[in-house]
């Protein structure tokens, strides 16, 4: 907390400070909010305490960690980039929230910084939220943390790119995993009940799954219930018989799940959404006794922690380099999935922001954005277009294989669209290697 | 018999006295400051918590668990000690907001100093009994040796606290000092000595509470892990009476139980309504409280 106040008075230096070069640079070229010529302030609003900070706390601190590589090693075009980073708790309050829970609050202290972009910021509800506020503030709204479909919506919101895979695809790729090799068995399903939930449900729907039981939970009411409030939909689940459970939930509520599941004796194949697997994270409740979700399978459209890969050996490197994020994040350290996913969409930021050159307007960032094939971790292309602000649009099948590693079950990356009539598409395995500008 | 055991309603029944004992030794922690003090301890979740910290956080991870918790006492006892002798002693007598706003800002202290040490991620405890139910004919019962380890620490500890009242002289003491100040400094009653043990007992209670809630897999140990729960307790202690302990106990674990079938029969999502719905209406109802006798309470 004292390194965030320390932040947001070095923050109100840098606004005065940039309000002062703004008006020297002025008259060179018209000034770009958040631009000065040795600075890009951008921000964020993520959950780093409060009922969603497991394992997701991490993810805007790791691209933080891509940022301050970038920055020790001359910056982008000759820019710094100053990452504000705020702590509004998923937009819920509780559960050790000591952040404010006010997303929209936040939002606008960040536009009136101002920042060039938000980038990264995280949760479908909250930026929902702010989408419409982004737009009319003209604040670019980055690579969301949310596989939802709403940052697909170029025609009304222009500015508004998301990153991962969407919730629809991910659970077509999974489902139809499962058709294939649990043909037969009885599935039931656990979602959240907003747009994560919604989607994922669809996408199995799509590919001819259709749950013995759905559940869907609140986030305010595990606050509130705690693992207790999981319990009745577990018990539900165990007495219909289900041998798959499919999770679209986030990591504490996986823990949740899984944790009712351990007290009834109850052990199905869990199939659970990339956003609440990674085994880091959930293994962290059950530290000290035997991981329940080890066995479980998943989806990832980034490097498996197994597999040898160059872009695992950077990450590793840029996060140990990180003494202010990362102060204990040493070789033998879990390179888990929040910190491999934040540095995704970092190294997406820093990519664009080079491809852009030293003189950009928001205008022309965003025209970069959508004609560049931008080189990051993904095993996917990450090909955005006036179209598609989707961002990925696959992955590959994972199964969970000790409490801290994933490993590849089905190598094949699969492709497809949101609705119904797309088709899964084998794709070429991406194997993009780390440009050679970040590694040095 | 073994299907009577497995059913939903006993199911039920064990899952909430299970958590019903919680909410009945928060209630109980409550009870003891209010009754020789005239104080809510808005601050009981945080010191507890805190306590454990000290009994689990700082000594190393493969420590004992029973020593782990012996410490955790401990450091309940010194706690609430040197909480009334410091902050609470000059707030006697003074208007009652000032104990309030005094016992809000010691919460926010003690958890953002608890958060500054141990970060805000939790961690978890290791449990000395299994976490997985009981099954009969492949059927489970809603209890595990750990939710039993759970009713019978509770209950001990409230056994404890009844037979220290009832039949020890210190007890007699604490009720003097508590029901009748001015007489008992008379008869030779050390009375701050009094009100100080009545901290630190209160305290060492809520301790054991804080060790069974941190040793949940899903809250795991956090500066603020007791606030839901603390919620929940302070509703038991005002349906039950601020000025009884047996009160606040039973009105605890009934709470428990009706949260458990509220859970399952209506919906999770109702359980904070029912709460709040139970706690206006007692209020209404009964403002000193079901369990109450005298109506003697200053407001």
């Amino acid at each position: 907390m004292r390194r965030m106040a320390a932040g947001v008075a070095a923050l109100t230096a840098v606004a005065s400070a940039a309000t002062l070069t703004g008006t020297v640079a002025a008259q060179a070229a018209p000034a770009t909010p958040g631009v000065t010529p040795s600075q890009v302030t951008i921000g964020a609003t993520v959950p780093l305490t409060g009922i969603a900070a497991t394992g997701y706390s991490e993810v805007a601190k790791a691209a933080n960690a891509v940022f301050s590589w970038v920055n020790h090693h001359g910056g982008v075009n000759g820019r710094r980039i100053n990452y504000i980073i705020k702590d509004d708790c998923y937009g819920t309050p509780g559960f050790g929230c000591t952040g404010n829970p006010n997303t929209v609050q936040l939002t606008k202290d960040l536009i009136q910084t101002p920042v060039f972009a938000t980038v990264g910021s995280l949760g479908t509800p909250t930026q929902d939220s702010v989408r419409a506020l982004l737009k009319s503030a003209g604040v670019p709204q980055l690579f969301v943390n949310s596989g939802s479909k709403d940052w697909n919506n170029a025609k009304q919101y222009p500015g508004l790119f998301g990153w991962q895979t969407s919730y629809t695809v991910e659970s077509k790729i999974i489902g139809t995993y499962l058709k294939a090799h649990y043909a037969g068995q009885k599935i039931c399903f656990l979602g959240q009940n907003d747009d994560f939930g919604a989607n994922g449900l669809l996408g199995l729907r799509d590919v001819g799954i259709n749950p013995t039981d759905v559940a869907m939970y609140d986030v305010a009411g595990l606050v509130t219930g705690g693992a207790g409030y999981f319990t009745p939909f577990i018990q539900k689940f165990q007495s219909d018989g289900c041998t798959v459970v499919y999770l679209d939930t986030i990591p504490q509520a996986t823990d949740a799940a899984l944790g009712n599941a351990e007290a009834l004796s109850y052990k199905p194949l869990w199939a659970i959404s990339s956003v609440g697997a990674d085994p880091t994270t959930v293994g962290l409740a059950f530290a000290g006794k035997p991981d329940p979700e080890v066995g479980a399978i998943s989806f990832s459209y980034l490097p498996a922690s197994t597999a040898a890969n160059q872009w695992r050996s950077w990450m590793r490197k840029i996060l140990s380099a990180d003494k202010t994020d990362f102060p204990n994040f040493t070789a033998t350290t879990p390179l888990d999935g929040n910190m491999a996913y934040g540095i995704g969409w970092g190294v997406a930021f820093v990519e664009t922001l080079k491809a852009a050159g030293r003189n950009f307007t928001r205008a022309s960032f965003l025209h970069t954005l959508m004609t560049t094939t931008l080189q990051t971790p993904a095993l996917v292309p990450l090909k955005y277009s006036p179209t598609n602000h989707q961002g990925l649009t696959g992955g590959y099948i994972v199964k969970v294989s000790g409490p801290t590693a994933t490993s590849v079950l089905d190598p094949t990356v699969f492709t497809t669209g949101p609705t119904k009539a797309s088709k899964l598409v084998r794709a070429k395995v991406l194997s993009t290697r780390v440009p050679a500008w970040l590694i040095n | 018999m073994d299907s009577f055991l497995t059913s939903r309603n006993v199911s039920d029944l064990l899952g909430g006295v299970t958590s019903g004992v919680i909410y009945a030794l928060v209630a109980l922690s409550l009870v003891l400051i209010w009754r020789s003090t005239r104080m809510l301890n808005f601050a009981q979740g945080a010191m507890a918590v805190f306590a454990t910290y000290i009994g689990f956080a700082i000594l190393a991870p493969s420590t004992n668990y029973w020593v782990s918790m012996a410490v955790a006492i401990l450091a309940g006892l010194v706690l609430g000690g040197v909480t009334e002798r410091v902050l609470v002693r000059p707030l006697y007598g003074k208007p009652e907001i000032n104990p309030i706003v005094a016992m809000v800002g010691l919460l926010l202290v003690l958890e953002s100093i608890a958060a500054a040490i141990w970060s805000t991620s939790s961690r978890a405890l290791a449990t000395p009994f299994s976490i997985v139910d009981w099954q009969l004919n492949h059927k489970p019962v809603a209890l595990s040796p750990f939710a039993l380890y759970e009713i019978i620490t509770s209950l001990v500890v409230m056994a404890i606290v009844a037979g220290l009242f009832q039949y020890t002289k210190l007890g007699l003491q604490l009720r003097a000092a508590a029901l009748a100040p001015e007489v008992s400094r008379l008869l030779g009653v050390r009375v701050g000595r009094m009100l100080t043990v009545g901290w630190m007992l209160s305290t060492a209670v809520g301790a054991v509470t804080a060790v069974l809630v941190a040793s949940n897999f899903f809250t795991g140990l956090t500066p603020s892990g007791m606030d839901g729960v603390f919620a929940f307790g302070f509703i038991a202690a005002a349906i039950g009476g601020l000025d009884s302990p047996v009160g606040a106990m039973v009105s605890g674990l009934a709470l428990g139980v009706v949260f458990q079938f509220v859970g399952d029969y209506v919906n999770s999502n109702a359980i904070i309504l029912v709460a709040l719905a139970m706690l206006i209406v007692s209020l209404m109802v009964r403002p000193n409280g079901i369990f109450t006798r005298s109506a003697q309470r200053r407001v």
